[in-house]
């Protein structure tokens, strides 16, 4: 890996909090590092700013969660875009079902893919994956089981989520895995199935 | 007859197993658990007479969702005729228990033991007693009520035995009490007086506490190691987090009943109940000495397996063959796939006893699409094949699905569906005609204006080679030069390649809906509520 890659890594791994340019100078000694971190800006994969008296760097894939975060004008105005965008679509596929292949055109292949439901930040469906798997190991019991409600306030912790979006990634990612993921009747809140609500999940 | 040769419906109808439905134990993990159980009572079972310990006892939880078979699983253990060499098991169900008192609660383990079971002790302590009258045991004789007459009269000992173990004859039950109570404990003596007396469910009278029940189980569990050489099993099925529930089961674990198995069926919900309830419970159950798991008990291959078991089991290998294996499965896959609501293995067994009710009314050979498609509509008659702008039904959508194997079959039906779509879509005048030079471009299959005059190209790409999927798409789009729009229909997952070209990714679902819409459309078949179901087929892969 090239120190480019290298420092791109390290911001990336920081997520919304960012890392602050000083650390990242002594981690990465030498003459270039101002001007690969140039290149990274001017390339759009990093975004520099100053919070207090320090400059802190972010990946461009998390500054827009630290706005969100941080920035309540932002994500009123980002709220209200992305609202007028699903009713915009809503509106034009009347009848459409999550298997609307147009809607995957307009959200990319994949159904989970990077998009926004209301203020709800998504993660594409490997992210959400691995953030969920952690989420599991972390906080199971001896047996396994976790109540979904843990994995969301946990998930909800780094990401912002509504309930409902939420549920609805689990659902999908429990659907399309079942030989890895299995669910159970029972908690507070949960993804409904037969009309049961399963509140309950583990890996297999 | 029933399909498959069968004499009768090998499903049951009940949404919780009865003994004799759990003869049958489908399913590679049930037969894991079931395996991992009897590791445990063997293992316990070999150490009597090496060292078996009076309160050697081991605890088991079974803990798994609703319906994923942990009761037909302990029922099917219960019923296993070579455990009944070594075990006594007694059955209770909780959830069956109102209101839920010590009392209530001991009764139900005691009505938990088969007849058989009972019977069967009481003979063991008869022939005992027998023999300590034929060894002369003071007092012994008279419990047979035998005297020299019986002497004279060519009777032995042996035979009044049996006349009393066939209720022939009633013993002396004083003297029995005396010679056993030289040889057994107080609670013991009565446990073992009521069992001769054919009474052993009244001992819940003599049971007012926690300490009373847990010394009468005691007892039992003494009597069937002394007697019978067996170990007791207790079974107890929808443990929960009830108050009295908890003090009991804490109550049997703590008093390690001698030469018992203790198993508690339980959801995980439950499980995180009784944690919150009651910590020193849930410890206990937390180191189990086995835990069976059921995981991974509704994947496909599981319920697969548990289905067609059925089958297996009632046909005996003569008729269900495996190319007849086959087709069932391609039938369950389909419906696990389309409902996540059937992906239990109590859902598709409701199915498919009904299915199968369904294929014997119209005399059919096998369970075909058209029983299961009677069963979804008349059992859940809300449900329907999701995404389908058709209608489809699920009879057809299974035939159709069934034969999509073929990628290059597949293409050209769904070319053919597109081309009768653009010309349903003309009929009604949402495009124009469509146009017979369809080779005016290289690599376009449908040639046609929409309703704003834009010459529009179709080109439908499809194979399970996505990378030349991607190639041909590339192509296409390269020389598409003359048409104002190309739309390119394909199933490779592709993002729209500029040059003013639409790429639509399309599932197998949506091909499906095509494939259906052409057959309709070539018998003539479309309506007008169908024709409007077309128009929105025709929108949804941007015909027009």
């Amino acid at each position: 890996m090239s120190t480019e890659e290298e420092v791109n890594a390290k911001i990336h791994s920081a997520g919304p909090l960012g890392v602050k340019k000083t650390e990242l100078r002594k981690m990465f000694t030498g003459s270039d590092f101002e001007e690969l971190l140039d290149k990274l800006v001017t390339s759009g994969d990093v975004v520099i700013e100053k919070k207090g008296t320090t400059y802190y760097c972010w990946h461009k894939e998390h500054y827009l969660q630290r706005l969100l975060n941080s920035d309540p004008k932002f994500r009123l105005i980002y709220e209200s875009l992305r609202s007028l965008e699903k009713s915009m679509t809503e509106s034009t596929f009347q009848n459409s079902t999550s298997n609307y292949t147009t809607k995957t055109e307009i959200l990319g292949n994949d159904p989970i893919s990077t998009g926004y439901s209301g203020s709800s930040v998504y993660l594409d469906s490997s992210e959400f994956m691995k953030e969920f798997d952690k989420s599991i190991a972390e906080n199971s019991n001896s047996i396994g089981w976790v109540e979904l409600e843990k994995v969301r306030n946990d998930l909800s912790n780094k990401h912002i989520y509504q309930q409902e979006d939420f549920y609805n990634q689990v659902r999908l990612l429990v659907e399309s895995n079942t030989d890895k993921y299995e669910l159970s009747t029972g908690g507070n809140d949960g993804v409904m199935i037969r009309g049961m609500l399963h509140g309950f999940v583990r890996c297999i | 007859m029933y399909p498959y040769g069968l004499e009768q419906n090998p499903y049951h109808g009940s949404p919780t197993p009865r003994m004799s439905d759990s003869l049958i134990l489908g399913g590679k993990r049930h037969k894991e658990a079931k395996s991992a159980m009897l590791s445990c009572i063997s293992d316990l079972h070999s150490r009597i007479g090496n060292g078996l310990q009076d309160n050697d006892s081991r605890l088991v939880t079974i803990i798994q969702d609703v319906g994923s078979g942990k009761t037909h699983l302990t029922l099917h253990i219960k019923g296993l005729p070579d455990l009944a060499r070594t075990s006594v098991i007694s059955y209770a169900d909780l959830s069956q228990i109102f209101p839920r008192t010590v009392q209530s609660v001991y009764n139900a383990i005691l009505t938990g033991f088969d007849d058989q079971n009972i019977l069967e002790l009481r003979k063991a302590i008869l022939y005992f007693l027998k023999q300590e009258a034929e060894s002369n045991v003071r007092g012994a004789k008279k419990i047979f009520r035998f005297s020299v007459i019986d002497s004279f009269f060519g009777k032995s000992i042996h035979s009044k035995a049996q006349q009393i173990i066939d209720n022939k004859l009633t013993p002396d039950y004083a003297a029995a009490d005396q010679v056993l109570r030289n040889k057994l404990s107080i609670i013991e003596n009565n446990i073992a007086n009521s069992i001769l007396r054919n009474r052993l469910r009244d001992d819940v009278y003599n049971v007012e506490t926690l300490e009373d029940a847990l010394a009468s189980l005691s007892a039992i569990a003494k009597l069937n190691l002394k007697f019978l050489k067996k170990l007791t099993i207790f079974q107890i099925d929808e443990f929960d987090c009830d108050k009295v529930s908890l003090d009991v089961i804490k109550g049997i674990i703590n008093a390690h009943l001698p030469s018992s198995i203790i198993t508690l069926n339980l959801t995980p919900s439950a499980y995180e109940d009784i944690r919150s309830a009651s910590i020193s419970v849930f410890d206990r159950l937390e180191k189990a000495n086995y835990k069976i798991d059921l995981a991974g008990s509704n994947t496909f291959e599981e319920v697969n397996d548990i289905t067609l078991e059925y089958i297996r089991h009632h046909d005996n290998g003569v008729n269900f063959t495996s190319d007849l294996e086959k087709d069932l499965s391609s039938k369950i896959k389909v419906i696990y796939d389309e409902f996540p609501d059937f992906r239990n293995v109590r859902s598709m067994i409701n199915i498919f006893y009904h299915a199968i009710e369904s294929a014997h009314k119209r005399s059919c050979a096998v369970i075909d699409e058209q029983a299961i498609d009677d069963t979804i509509k008349r059992v859940y008659p809300g449900l329907k094949v999701r995404g389908s702008i058709m209608s489809i039904p699920l009879s057809e959508f299974i035939r159709i699905k069934k034969n999509c194997n073929d990628l290059k079959e597949l293409e050209d039906g769904v070319r053919d569906a597109v081309r009768n779509l653009v010309n349903c879509a003309h009929d009604v005048g949402s495009v124009s005609e469509l146009s017979s030079d369809s080779t005016a471009i290289e690599g376009g299959d449908i040639l046609y204006n929409d309703s704003t005059g834009t010459r529009v190209s179709v080109s439908v790409v499809m194979s399970k080679d996505h990378l030349r999927n991607f190639e041909q798409i590339s192509n296409t789009v390269k020389t598409s030069g003359i048409v104002d729009k190309l739309l390119i229909l394909t199933n490779s997952y592709a993002n729209g390649m500029g040059n003013g070209a639409t790429v639509v990714n399309i599932d197998r679902s949506k091909m499906i809906d095509l494939i259906y819409f052409n057959g309709k459309y070539e018998k003539n078949d479309i309506f007008e509520e169908d024709q409007k179901r077309a128009l929105l087929l025709a929108r949804s892969i941007k015909l027009c």
